[in-house]
């Protein structure tokens, strides 16, 4: 078995300290800023935010396949019941970005709690910030540009008419390699 | 007889942490572990039913201590504790490895465990003996036929 | 005008210093050893571990030390220290049935399957307060067990049946509902109180709540501010259960304590109506530690709230579920009525500047008023 964090304590700290930079400046593209060995196929950052974020209380989707030692890792290390079903899922990684699917199956939330909802994870093959997508709203302060490679077009523009429905919503965080950048649900996202 | 791992998990956990680091000492040769979780100082939420068989319902947290080490690089070692005490679970992590390694397997079952079992036992003991002399025997004074 | 007040720096600093030294006491007298609180003063550590809502007897210890013997404040800390700890998972429901008795009792029934165990109890001490330095009584029967006759006694422990399941049994009470498949069990501590409240939150939020508080509203419905008949004790226990838990990365189930509670059955009767037969029905307690006198008024407040889901006779205050529930916190409580201690200068310097207005216009009126009839 494959060790966790050097540090419990302060690694998740340290990480969910990036975390926390990242989503309140959108598209700001963050380091973790530690340095974690992890299976494949995820990437250290993914590692690192799930092994922060998650707990026996989070239901977990992803498209790994639950017996895979990557998943097993993650159960190992933090307790997160998986669960197969997307609505279902506090928290979901994918992988395969060619099949990203329809972000609107995972949960948006309730009005009464819109904060129980789905916060997206998801690998790409590139992180850069002077793409052809515009980021605007809440903790950015006129617009920053994004380029997010590997993910289709068509998956932003869909993002888009889910943010006509907040409060409800699914926060994103896309992953390269040892840096993520976030998507909370109130950042406005356009294709140029 | 063969014991189950979930037994011995248990008297380790909930044995005198004096007794497992003599049980070291004891040892003598050099185990080479890694720890993988901890030993790190946490909370379960204890729960109950309502009623005693109905739905569930929490009663209150409790203070445990985890940690899981990898011994020989092979045998993944489980140690809970209740309360705080690291090195307690570091060390019932520990055991729990070695007892699934047939080199120590045998000598610990012949050994700690029976030591560790007998205090348990001698525990048990006391606390019902004592209940049972406040047990109250009635006497009820016949009236009539 | 509003004036910003600071200082105090050293006042506050040398307040802390003081606590220090009247906690501490004269340095000829020995400081006492957390394992004498532990020992000694065992109620006082169940109590706070109860109302701290953690079973930690170190912590519990260390708190009481801590406050000077406050065991409300006690519970602050322990609740306080709490939130520092990771959550790693659910026992469990813990078997009662299965309990390693200390004490049993039923006011019901006089022959009940297991025996009255009286245990450790105070209720049959004379209260009188043994002012001589001789040693404790209990040291002369403290004694080791005495070797092979003892030796079978624990591999002769039999489950107690339940006095209620008696009852169930002779088809005088309701079997109560079992717990629904799919059923969330609610947490007070991830979610905040929403009245209406399921039974597992009254029960949670009971078993961590104030022991005086809880005993008052108890003893109300007793006086009949909400209950009119006298209920019954089923069965009281007190003992130790199996604290059980399936860690993830074992995959099967192990032991990992024995924890003290409490658990009080009490039961009502209920005459029923046209659509309810006549019966009995009871109330559930449930805390850490030996705490009968907490465990008895949560059962009779357990059945007075599930009366109120039927019938809302808010008019008693033990019979509404918000009355109890949000002011049965020791740590909200104490919080709120003590926040009164903070600085309030200028919220009562707007009080002051209205009373004095108001009465201005008083006197004005008045002056007017007595003209008038003159």
């Amino acid at each position: 078995m494959i060790k966790g964090f050097n540090s419990d304590v302060f690694d998740s700290q340290a990480v969910f300290r990036r975390l926390l930079t990242a989503v309140a400046c959108p598209g700001t593209i963050v380091d973790i800023g530690i340095d974690l060995i992890c299976p494949e196929p995820l990437h250290p950052a993914a590692g690192a935010v799930l092994l922060t974020l998650l707990d026996f209380e989070t239901p977990f989707w992803s498209d790994i396949e639950n017996a895979s030692v990557s998943l097993q890792w993650l159960r190992f290390h933090t307790g997160a019941p998986y669960t197969r079903l997307k609505q279902h899922s506090l928290f979901a990684l994918c992988t395969d970005i060619e099949n990203l699917g329809d972000p609107s199956l995972f949960n948006p939330g309730t009005v009464e709690s819109p904060d129980i909802s789905t916060t997206l994870i998801v690998q790409t093959k590139g992180l850069d910030d002077t793409g052809r997508i515009r980021l605007t709203g809440p903790g950015i302060k006129k617009q920053n540009f994004l380029k997010l490679e590997g993910i289709d077009d068509n998956f932003i523009k869909i993002r888009s008419e889910l943010y006509l429905s907040y409060p409800l919503g699914v926060d994103m965080i896309f992953i390269y390699d040892r840096t993520l950048v976030a998507l909370p649900r109130t950042t406005k996202a356009e294709v140029l | 007889m063969q014991m189950k791992r979930e037994s011995w998990i248990w008297l380790l956990g909930s044995a005198d942490p004096a007794d497992l680091e003599s049980a070291l000492e004891e040892l003598k040769d050099h185990c080479e572990f890694v720890c993988i979780v901890g030993p790190e100082t946490g909370m379960l939420m204890v729960q109950a039913k309502a009623d005693g068989s109905g739905s569930r319902f929490n009663i209150g947290e409790m203070t445990v201590s985890k940690c899981i080490l990898e011994v020989k690089g092979k045998y993944l070692g489980t140690g809970w504790v209740m309360g705080s005490d690291l090195r307690h679970a570091e060390l019932a992590a520990l055991f729990d490895g070695l007892l699934q390694d047939p080199d120590h397997h045998d000598r610990l079952m012949a050994t700690l465990i029976p030591r560790l079992e007998e205090k348990q036992r001698l525990k048990t003991d006391i606390l019902l003996k004592d209940a049972s002399d406040t047990k109250v025997e009635f006497f009820t004074l016949k009236r009539g036929e | 005008m509003y004036v910003a007040v600071k200082g105090g720096e050293t006042a506050v600093k040398n307040s802390r210093k003081l606590v220090a030294k009247a906690r501490r006491g004269p340095k000829e007298i020995p400081e006492i050893r957390p394992e004498q609180i532990e020992h000694q003063l065992g109620l006082a550590v169940d109590r706070v571990m109860a109302e701290g809502a953690l079973y930690d007897k170190k912590a519990a210890v260390k708190a009481i030390q801590q406050s000077q013997g406050d065991l409300v404040e006690a519970g602050f800390l322990v609740r306080a220290f709490r939130t520092t700890l990771k959550r790693f998972g659910n026992s469990r429901p813990v078997d009662t049935e299965k309990m390693q008795v200390l004490r049993r009792v039923s006011g019901a029934f006089k022959d009940i399957p297991g025996g009255q165990i009286l245990g450790p109890t105070y209720d049959y001490t004379h209260r009188l307060i043994e002012f001589g330095d001789e040693p404790d009584t209990a040291q002369q029967v403290l004694r080791e067990p005495e070797g092979s006759n003892d030796r079978t006694i624990s591999e002769n422990r039999v489950p107690m049946t339940r006095v209620v399941d008696i009852l169930i049994r002779q088809g005088v009470m309701q079997q109560g509902q079992g717990e629904l498949i799919g059923e969330k069990t609610e947490d007070l501590t991830r979610q905040p109180l929403k009245l209406p409240a399921k039974r597992s939150i009254r029960l949670q939020a009971m078993a961590r709540g104030d022991e005086g508080f809880l005993l008052g509203s108890a003893y109300s419905l007793q006086r009949g501010f909400g209950l009119d008949r006298h209920p019954f004790l089923g069965e009281l226990r007190v003992g130790f259960v199996e604290v059980m838990v399936t860690p993830p990365e074992l995959g099967f189930e192990i032991k990992v304590g024995e924890i003290k509670v409490t658990e009080c059955f009490m039961i009502n009767r209920n005459n029923g109506t046209k659509q309810d037969a006549p019966g009995f029905e009871s109330g559930y307690g449930l805390v850490f530690g030996q705490n009968e006198r907490k465990a008895m008024s949560v059962s009779l407040l357990d059945r007075s709230l599930q009366n109120s889901e039927k019938d809302t006779d808010e008019k008693y205050p033990a019979r509404s579920q918000e009355f109890i529930l949000s002011h049965c916190d020791n740590v909200e409580s104490s919080g709120f009525v003590q926040h009164l201690k903070l600085p309030h200068y200028v919220d009562f310097q707007s009080e002051l500047i209205s009373i004095r207005s108001l009465q201005k216009k008083y006197r004005k009126n008045r002056k007017k008023n007595n003209a008038a009839d003159l």
